[in-house]
């Protein structure tokens, strides 16, 4: 019996967790996706109960993070905004995912007509400005968490079916893709097992920096008024409704915003950790 | 990104605006939180053009601190016995801005295009008092005023002019007053659209400031008109520097920008009074607040209900501590300060218990998810609100929760201004959470707002009562204060009986300006605090 060899390069994981940036990123994503999985049991008070006698107190032993106008606790609420902010965000990039995919991959794959169809219709997409899109679509259906989520996923599966139209291209041509058209293979089962597998790191990587990005756009859009209703929290309300108090109480305003901040860069360098590890050529670097 | 950008910017804007430009002192800036829509004042329909044309538009009277009128461009006036004739004299002397002389045509050229119905203004049913209001005014064939056998408005020479009531009316006098009834000049404007005329851009006005130059959405200045005759103003300039953000506003004010701001986040008030160089004026207003629902749909139909509704909110903590206490609790349609207003009317008392109790008599029994539910439906209606006035947000999401706690489902629907309106008067609402101005006289609101015959108007909310509409109608059709009074007495009993809405509170208006300027009156109706730019002056440092 040998003993399995010592593999000379570390695991994708590996190099994963042993990029310091990436692993920050990760722990901030788990902790904010902790907080708001388990905001029921995390927060200490419920995100709509008001004390109207207790409004804008300064952060204390029994409000952590103080109180906002309508003395809600702010922590409560940061905490339950995670909820929100994230529901939107994963559903979002969700959506986006699949629909960039799909569209990315079939363009890729097939070429010609297709392509150009899909292509024009994307660079339609990419150029006009997404607030503008964003405002139209919810001015005709209104504002609600559904419409929140499908308007942020209309204005970024475009880059995501770039991204896999390209990967796509390239492994078209390769030859485990002509072995397989050879030996009779159909374009569903092509595209499945082989195309989409194998851009499947690409995918992963654009889902974790689309998130952050979803996050904050979905805080412009409560900022605007059109995302979370009261007195649901997201974080993009919380700062609209503490702006007005940010000379007299910064906590009401700064708490969510600096929410909003960790997550995003969270995600963001966990995204781009998760490129560099799934990259071939800067395997057996560190950073 | 640009959701980024935009939340960085604000943040940014509320800490670190330069200075722009030191006020000299006859300069006198007043940040406003909109631009005007119109400077005429026939067709000017809104709060920041009333404001514009304060200054701009004399009318024929003024209203004095304590609501009453006085003489302004009319010098004296006398009422006939039977009260349906009212003679004026007006002042000698007066020149529009153009140089042109002020005579009694202008004000019947004024009167007729308010009751032209080709002309689009609000203000004409203020004047429904006036004879020949209906021929006038039908919406189809309607009558010249030649054609009419007795003339609404008659001119007796070049300085008397003679108005001509249907009934004796109360609030004659009361509506003859800016910001509503400026006077404007028919050389200029006869034959013109009034809705589009140039003119509403450029206007000529009378009052003691003259029209420079507006540049929409940025700046409307003013100066002093050396031929007003009431004296100059002792302010050379008026600049009106349209800021819609409050915390933006109050920054420039600090920062020097500007001199005069209304409407500062309430919780900055008390940091305010004490900053040396600033002062804070306090108005009261004529403009209220309230929490209301469709009187006609299921379950509100139910006396107990909208009691129970009304017991479940604490006004007065709102007020306390919302408000800062820069408002008063309201009972019913008149302020404390309105001659109507009676205050053996008290409000329904906060009382979560007398609430629930109230509910369950009505027929509502808890549900399994805390919501109450009678006949297998649950307690749960839209409250819709103007998106961007602040304190009725703020107050419909204090609403929500008291109301969450006696069982009763609510959901906000905030909705921009416009789109509100619309559903507004097209009674396409369940609940509604409302800022409205109002009228310092009675009769003008009261009557529009609550009388039956209105259900296509202001009455959107569908409110009936026959003793209430008797009672309206009696107080507009006598002349007596006292009696108008009794009558409005007995209304209001009525209105609070019957509990139609949450009558929530009368908001005072809050001016911060720079220590140095003095003269400021601060009348207690809509924006009367205009009024008195003209008698404004720097008195140094």
């Amino acid at each position: 019996m040998t003993a399995p060899a010592r593999p000379e390069r570390p695991s994708a994981l590996g190099r994963l967790t042993r990029n310091r940036r990436s692993l920050i990123g990760g722990v901030a994503v788990v902790i904010m996706i902790a907080a708001g999985g388990l905001a029921p049991a995390l927060a200490p008070q419920g995100y709509s109960a008001q004390s109207l006698l207790h409004r804008l107190q300064p952060p204390s032993a029994a409000h952590w993070l103080g109180t906002d106008g309508f003395g809600r606790d702010v922590l409560s609420r940061v905490i339950w905004g995670s909820r929100v902010s994230l529901e939107i965000g994963f559903v979002a990039t969700a959506l986006s995912l699949v629909v960039g995919t799909a569209v990315g991959s079939i363009a890729g794959y097939f070429g010609g007509t297709a392509d150009t169809v899909i292509m024009r219709a994307a660079d339609v997409f990419l150029s006009i400005p997404a607030l503008f899109l964003i405002l139209i679509v919810v001015a005709l259906f209104g504002a609600s968490l559904a419409n929140t989520a499908l308007v942020i996923a209309l204005v970024t599966w475009a880059p995501v079916g770039r991204v896999v139209r390209s990967e796509c291209l390239s492994l078209r041509n390769r030859d485990f893709v002509h072995a397989a058209q050879a030996l009779g293979a159909s374009h569903a089962r092509i595209l499945g097992r082989h195309l989409l597998l194998n851009a499947l790191p690409i995918v992963i990587v654009q889902a974790s920096l689309l998130l952050g990005q979803t996050i904050l756009i979905e805080s412009g859009l409560s900022y605007l008024g059109l995302g979370a209703r009261p007195p649901l929290p997201s974080w993009g309300n919380m700062v609209v409704e503490g702006r007005q108090f940010l000379a007299s109480a910064w906590w009401v305003a700064t708490f969510p915003g600096l929410a909003i901040f960790v997550t995003v860069l969270g995600f963001n360098l966990f995204g781009d950790g998760l490129r560099d590890a799934s990259d071939p050529t800067l395997r057996g670097r560190s950073s | 990104m640009i959701h980024a950008i935009l939340l960085v910017l604000a943040l940014i804007l509320t800490g670190l605006t330069p200075p722009t430009g030191l006020a000299a002192g006859k300069d006198f800036v007043i940040g406003m939180s909109g631009d005007a829509t119109s400077l005429n004042p026939v067709v000017a329909t809104d709060g920041q053009s009333y404001i514009a044309e304060w200054p701009l538009f004399d009318s024929l009277l003024e209203l004095d601190q304590g609501l009453n009128v006085r003489p302004l461009l009319a010098e004296s006036w006398e009422v006939s016995r039977d009260g349906l004739t009212y003679t004026f004299k007006l002042k000698r002397g007066v020149k529009w801005h153009d140089g042109k002389p002020f005579t009694a045509r202008d004000v019947a050229f004024t009167f007729y295009s308010v009751l032209d119905p080709k002309v689009t203004t609000p203000h004409r049913a203020y004047f429904d008092a006036l004879a020949g209001f209906p021929e006038l005014t039908a919406k189809e064939n309607p009558k010249r005023p030649e054609e009419l056998a007795v003339r609404p408005v008659e001119v007796v020479d070049d300085h008397t002019v003679r108005f001509r009531l249907r009934y004796p009316s109360g609030s004659f006098l009361a509506v003859l007053v800016n910001p509503r009834a400026g006077i404007v000049p028919e050389h200029l404007l006869k034959g013109a659209d009034l809705n589009t005329a140039e003119f509403n851009r450029k206007p000529v006005g009378t009052g003691p400031f003259k029209f420079v130059e507006w540049r929409r959405g940025e700046r409307l200045v003013m100066e002093a008109n050396d031929q007003y005759h009431a004296g100059r103003p002792a302010l050379d300039r008026l600049i009106f520097r349209i800021i819609p953000d409050s915390v933006v506003l109050l920054q420039e004010l600090r920062a020097g920008g500007v001199d005069f701001i209304e409407n500062p986040p309430l919780t900055e008030v008390a940091r305010l009074k004490q900053t040396p160089n600033l002062k804070v004026l306090v108005a009261d207003n004529t403009s209220y607040t309230y929490f209301g629902w469709r009187q006609d749909l299921a379950p509100f139909t139910d006396v107990r209900v909208r009691r129970a509704l009304y017991h479940a909110v604490d006004v007065p903590s709102i007020v306390r501590e919302v408000l800062q206490g820069y408002a008063a609790v309201s009972t019913g349609q008149f302020p404390p300060g309105s001659w109507a207003f009676d205050p053996s009317v008290k409000p329904y008392a906060y009382d979560p218990g007398r609430a629930k109790a109230l509910l369950a008599e009505a027929g509502f029994k808890p549900g399994p998810d805390g919501v109450l539910v009678k006949d297998g439906k649950r307690f749960s209606f839209s409250v819709r609100h103007d998106q961007a006035n602040q304190s009725v947000k703020d107050t419909a999401v204090i609403i929500q929760e008291y109301l969450k706690r006696v069982g009763v489902d609510v959901q906000l629907e905030p909705l921009d201004w416009p789109t509100f309106v619309k559903k507004l008067f097209a009674s396409d609402f369940e609940g509604i959470a409302v800022g409205w101005t109002n009228h310092h006289d009675p009769d003008p609101f009261a009557y529009t707002i609550w009388h039956s015959s209105q259900w296509k108007g202001r009455n959107f909310a569908h409110y009936k009562n026959v003793r209430a509409d008797e009672a309206l109608e009696a107080a507009r059709r006598t002349a007596v204060q006292a009696e108008r009074k009794k009558h409005y007495a007995e209304f209001s009993k009525l209105l609070m009986d019957d509990a139609p809405y949450v009558f929530l509170y009368f908001p005072q208006q809050v001016y911060v300006t720079r220590q140095g300027y003095d003269g400021f009156v601060p009348i207690p109706t809509f924006a009367g605090i205009y009024q008195s730019l003209k008698s404004v002056r720097w008195s140094g440092k």
